[in-house]
């Protein structure tokens, strides 16, 4: 799917489309975002938030690097990361991102495509499912989104 | 020694309680020692050298060199404050926020003292550490800030590299959080800039000295939010802002070529000289200009007996200077570290907080069962 993004409202109706029925997916899901400084992956991910009914308010995990909110009504988390201060892949699994690939979780990387090799081997683990989603810049409302 | 009590009572007011705080919740390994809210000692260690920045913790070194560097920090810092492990009555160590692995080193480390030395525990949110660093005191008992103690109600704003959230006091250890980013920290959104223009990532503290060089009104960058009838503020906004007006300013580059990806480091934006300096001023001016405007709104509202500014980011001194301004005019005190080394992350605001949580009889109660909140928030 290629589609231009004009408005930020358009990420409803593509996070919902991509999470929405959670319940018939018993497995965890990777998305993994790829784009620029100010691409839209932080707010893109508001809108994956709120499709899974996550009510917190969802900030940049950058220099955190991850950050979790339980979704409602579950056991599952939606794990928000960001890659963007990591150099090495080790330092993925010292923050022990590979266990995070359990339950209903829904797992959002931004910056993933630095590690792009080690993100798809999750797919090995749990039958995890992997989403990769590309935000590109077009100018100033406007982003591309390739998935 | 009084070994009945965790500290010896001289008078009602006074407590003579020795704290050893650890903070490992970032780069630095921190260990410091206080007497009440007299710092003893405090030594830092880091192999990043980053400090200036608001950048965060970077994994891979973290847990190695907090493993590797607590034990002789430790020793350091008893050093220089001519104390034994025996003198000491408590130990305050930070269990969030921060990454899980670093925050981790740490509490071992804590655990491994209390257990061995038999010391009561303390638990100490890193975010409330920097609220209350405006009360930490030199060895004579000097407060680095000038106030001897806050007086409520009052707001407290904390700034950093991960955080910019506004809260009401009512009372020590009272916090209502009224206020926050919606999604950059002001910290990230300086380090992020500072991506942009070219200086490394982060580059905060470059960014400020850049900008004092710079025209702060050639570029009108937004101030996100202003208007909202809230005291939350979008940093994101501000950085895109910064972002576009860059791409404007390479497409206005004639017979240069256009590179429009900042992932790789340093790597060059074709951006001469002055420009950076004055998009560094002009960005800088916006982000300040963002957090007066609220705070303004806030102290208005809430009328507080002061304002307590904690977090890396009060490092900055243009930041100093307008909220020096914005205080005179509306007549609250107002009160934050001094000494940047009190600014950016320490173990020293870490053992101040601790004693506000014994006067609350906070302590860890079985001390195997203190885990680190990697997202710990103030509750
Ligand atoms: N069509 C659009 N899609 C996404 N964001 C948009 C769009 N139009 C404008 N924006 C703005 O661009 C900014 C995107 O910033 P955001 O923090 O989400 O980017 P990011 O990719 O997470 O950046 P970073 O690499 O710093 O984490 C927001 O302020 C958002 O409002
Ligand atoms: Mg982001």
């Amino acid at each position: 799917m290629n589609q231009i993004i004009k408005n930020i409202d358009e990420y409803k109706k593509i996070s919902e489309k991509l999470l929405g029925n959670r319940d018939a997916i018993k497995v965890p899901h990777v998305i993994a975002l790829v784009g620029d400084l100010g691409s839209g992956k932080t707010t893109f991910t508001k809108s994956i938030a709120k499709a899974i009914g996550v009510t917190q308010e969802i900030i940049s995990p950058t220099f955190i690097i991850h950050r979790e909110y339980l979704i409602p009504n579950s056991k599952s988390y939606l794990h928000h990361l960001d890659l963007y201060r990591l150099d090495h892949e080790f330092e993925l699994d010292e923050i022990g991102i590979k266990n995070l690939m359990k339950n209903q979780n829904v797992i959002v990387i931004e910056w993933a495509d630095k590690f792009r090799k080690y993100v798809d081997l999750f797919t090995k683990i749990n039958d995890t499912k992997i989403t990769w989603i590309e935000m590109e810049y077009i100018d100033e409302g406007t982003r591309r989104l390739i998935i | 020694m009084d070994r009945n009590g965790i500290y010896r009572r001289r008078n009602k007011e006074t407590y003579y309680m020795k704290i050893l705080a650890i903070d490992t919740s970032c780069d630095d390994t921190s260990v410091a020692i206080s007497e009440n809210l007299n710092i003893h000692a405090n030594v830092s260690w880091s192999k990043l050298k980053t400090h200036n920045d608001f950048g965060g913790v970077v994994p891979s070194e973290a847990k190695r060199q907090h493993k590797e560097f607590l034990d002789p920090v430790i020793a350091e810092a008893l050093n220089v404050a001519h104390l034994e492990i025996n003198d000491i009555d408590t130990v305050a160590v930070t269990y969030g926020p921060g990454l899980a692995i670093a925050l981790e080193a740490g509490i071992d480390k804590a655990k491994e003292i209390c257990k061995t030395h038999n010391k009561k525990l303390i638990g100490v949110n890193h975010m409330i550490g920097h609220i209350y660093s405006s009360l930490a005191r030199d060895e004579e008992g000097k407060a680095y800030s000038g106030i001897d103690d806050f007086e409520f109600p009052l707001l407290a704003l904390t700034i950093s590299g991960g955080h910019t959230d506004l809260y009401l006091m009512s009372g020590h250890m009272q916090f209502e959080r009224i206020g926050g980013t919606l999604d950059d920290a002001v910290g990230e959104a300086f380090d992020k800039v500072g991506r942009m223009l070219g200086l490394g990532f982060p580059a905060g503290y470059k960014l400020e000295s850049l900008a004092k060089s710079g025209n702060s009104s050639t570029y009108d960058f937004p101030r996100p939010m202003h208007n909202t009838n809230d005291y939350n503020w979008s940093f994101s906004g501000l950085k895109t802002a910064v972002l576009y007006q860059i791409k404007k300013i390479q497409n206005e580059y004639k017979g240069n070529p256009i590179k429009d990806d900042f992932r790789m480091k340093d790597e060059s934006n074709n951006l001469d000289e002055e420009t950076i300096n004055n998009l560094a001023a002009s960005f800088q001016e916006a982000a300040l200009e963002s957090l007066i405007i609220k705070l303004r709104k806030a102290i208005s509202q809430y009328n507080p007996k002061m304002l307590i500014i904690g977090g890396g980011v009060i490092a900055n001194q243009a930041l100093r200077e307008k909220l020096v301004a914005l205080c005179e005019n509306s007549k609250t005190p107002l009160f934050y570290p001094v000494p940047r080394w009190l600014c950016t992350d320490n173990a020293s605001m870490i053992a101040v907080a601790a004693n506000f949580y014994a006067k609350n009889n906070m302590y860890i109660k079985d001390i195997d069962t203190l885990d680190r909140v990697p997202g710990l928030e103030i509750s």
